[in-house]
């Protein structure tokens, strides 16, 4: 190639390149995750932006931290994204919280990879169950018609017969309003990640 | 602040385990200032996470007393190694020019954007889904207990969506850091993406320095790392900036390994694909990929050191994927388990998936705000530049780049998964990994139109690549 085209090549590649370069500012700064992240850091609220996840952890650290906990959830439709993204975070994030203990949230051996799953296997102990498995708190959640849920810790008797498992103590009732982590909404489980 | 005091001591100790790691593999050798930091940087975190993985293989949980006790290793190696003359070399530029103060606008750029992260960094705890309950759960289950005898975790299909079998080595490098620090402190632990992120800077100028000069040089790190989507996920506290750090990593002493035919660099390119392997499923056929480049040029060369050169890298990463593959063996894969889904039969049925991926692909590329212009040029500067398809290395990163990208279209045909969910939930993260080859790709082709009078690439007598 003569020099002149060369030199021509060299100068449009590193207009080009540069121009790019100084433009990645403003291209990166429109990138919707980092006005989030930096518009709740500016602002000093970076506390409200983890408010979904902290909700369920504070739920599941009211509950003695002397044992295994449970979380049944009642009358859930697993066609409903609201309630199956609720159960995932409950489940997923509760589960995370309170590690090395367990959260259970169906019987041994279901494979879980989303929340429909979790509703599917209607996972419903008897409190002989709990008590076999030193689960000292059972969450009972039910969905209510305005779109809320309601949720139930029961204490688990430390000996006691067979008896259907409903909540033990009526009244230790909680309502636990609905209110999604300000992040967007999580990905199906087993998203290839 | 006694986190802080901790978590300082944690870096330390980081640092001093890739020192000695580097010091040996390049003893003696001539060594930038900018290579040795991004060496520190970025070998540091991998050496003793991958050092802390195997004790807990052996039953001991990573904590204060083990990490120190690799940090004391680490400083006698240096020792030895210094008394017997035997460190590398660290030399710092020389040559300087009045242009070179054109390198003080992108300096700053990467200063700010490594500032930035830092600082998001700390300013968050883990926040993001895949972050906190594949990630981050595997964090807490290695600071809580050793892999053998094994965790009930790994065994227990109620936990299947946190995806059992997935490498440990991002969250070994957390587990260390609550170790270090007796408490899980997410906020401090995610500086490791930062340290990587930085990290990162270094080596992509390292590889871009083999073709172009400084200033330019910098401009390339600057597409690659200051890609919104890179510094957003990043924030994220994902392993993909980890697993595009160490690709990085790999491709850069590929690139030097042919230029220059030093042992030194396939160790360093095995390492680094190690890493990149144990720290994401996709970084397993990249290894494979990598020494299938490896060894096509060394059968082309049909000289006996470079089969020894290719012997010795195929050897390291059998070796060190291999105990991460034989103990991976005994956990359930019941969801994806890609491999069994590669059938002749699934890629017939599933063809029609290609065009769909495809212009997936090149919508996410073609995303301003996530990429800039980085995948952009990739064709342009392919063209303009064309004068770099007679050299070697940018072949070499052509199919390091086009087997990269096209080992993600077959998992993307294979998937047993909704293809289009798949593709908007993960397509942009993988090309994160990619990120740092096409910047490199970028570089030979620009540095092709570069005439001797202002190319000073590879100043190998002062100052190497700084």
């Amino acid at each position: 190639m003569k020099p002149n085209g060369r030199t021509s090549l060299r100068w449009i590649a590193t207009t080009v390149v540069t121009a790019m370069v100084v433009l990645q500012p403003w291209f990166a700064s429109s990138y919707d995750e980092i006005r989030l992240i930096s518009g709740a850091w500016w602002r000093h609220q970076v506390n409200d932006f983890m408010s979904g996840w902290w909700n369920v952890d504070r739920m599941v650290r009211e509950a003695p931290p002397d044992s295994d906990l449970a979380a049944i959830f009642v009358n859930f439709d697993s066609s409903n994204s609201k309630q199956v993204s609720y159960v995932q975070e409950v489940c997923f994030r509760g589960s995370y919280t309170i590690y090395p203990r367990r959260l259970y949230i169906a019987q041994e051996g279901t494979a879980i990879n989303s929340g429909a799953m979790i509703i599917n296997s209607r996972f419903d102990p008897t409190v002989l169950w709990l008590q076999e498995h030193q689960i000292g708190n059972a969450f009972y959640f039910s969905p209510r018609a305005d779109g809320k849920m309601v949720m139930m810790r029961a204490i688990v008797p430390r000996s006691e017969p067979n008896v259907p498992a409903a909540p033990q103590s009526p009244g230790q009732t909680q309502l636990l309003p609905w209110n999604p982590p300000q992040q967007p909404a999580p990905p199906p489980a087993g998203g290839g990640k | 602040m006694a986190e802080w005091f901790w978590w300082t001591l944690y870096l330390l100790a980081m640092l001093l385990s890739g020192a000695a790691v580097g010091a040996v593999v390049l003893s003696r050798r001539r060594v930038s200032a900018v290579e040795c930091a991004g060496l520190l940087l970025t070998l540091g975190p991998g050496v003793l996470s991958s050092l802390l993985l195997l004790a807990s293989l052996c039953g001991l949980r990573p904590g204060r007393t083990i990490s120190l006790l690799i940090a004391a290793a680490s400083i006698i190696t240096l020792l030895i190694l210094s008394r017997r003359h035997k460190l590398p070399k660290v030399t710092m530029p020389c040559d300087f020019r009045r242009t070179d103060l054109l390198t003080i606008p992108p300096v700053l750029g990467l200063a700010v954007a490594g500032g930035y992260v830092w600082t998001m960094c700390v300013a968050y705890p883990l926040m993001e889904w895949d972050a906190i309950v594949i990630w981050g759960f595997k964090a807490k289950v290695l600071y809580y207990s050793a892999l053998t005898p094994r965790p009930w975790y790994f065994t227990d299909l109620r936990y299947n969506y946190s995806h059992l079998d997935y490498p440990l080595l991002m969250p070994m490098m957390f587990a260390a850091a609550y170790g270090m620090m007796h408490q899980i402190n997410e906020n401090l632990a995610r500086l490791i993406m930062a340290i990587l992120y930085i990290g990162q800077m270094p080596l992509v100028y390292v590889g871009a320095r083999m073709f172009l000069p400084r200033v330019q040089s910098l401009l390339i790190t600057v597409l690659v790392l200051g890609a919104g989507y890179t510094v957003g996920q990043t924030l994220m506290g994902t392993p993909d900036i980890i697993v595009a750090t160490y690709v990085a990593g790999t491709t850069v002493y590929v690139l030097r390994w042919i230029q220059l035919r030093q042992t030194c660099d396939v160790v360093l390119a095995a390492l680094f694909a190690i890493f990149a392997g144990i720290t994401k499923n996709e970084g397993l056929p990249l290894a494979g990929v990598t020494a299938a480049v490896i060894c096509g040029l060394a059968l082309r060369e049909q000289h006996v050191g470079c089969w020894k050169d290719a012997a010795i890298f195929c050897g390291i990463i059998v070796v060190g994927l291999g105990i991460w593959l034989l103990w991976r063996a005994g956990i359930p894969h019941t969801d994806e388990n890609y491999p069994a889904q590669l059938r002749w039969s699934v890629l017939t049925s599933n063809a029609a998936r290609i065009p769909i991926i495809f212009r997936a692909a090149l919508r996410e590329m073609a995303n301003l705000s996530y990429w800039g212009g980085l995948w952009i040029l990739v064709p342009i500067l392919a063209v303009i530049g064309y004068r770099g398809w007679t050299d070697t290395r940018t072949i070499a990163l052509w199919i390091l780049l086009v087997a990269h990208l096209g080992i993600y279209v077959l998992v993307y045909v294979i998937t047993p998964w909704e293809i289009r969910e798949l593709i908007r939930v993960s397509m942009d993260r993988l090309l994160i990994h990619a990120a740092p080859v096409a910047g490199l790709v970028i570089a030979a082709h620009w540095g092709s139109l570069m005439t001797s009078e202002t190319n000073e690439v590879g100043s190998w007598e002062c100052g190497v690549n700084g």
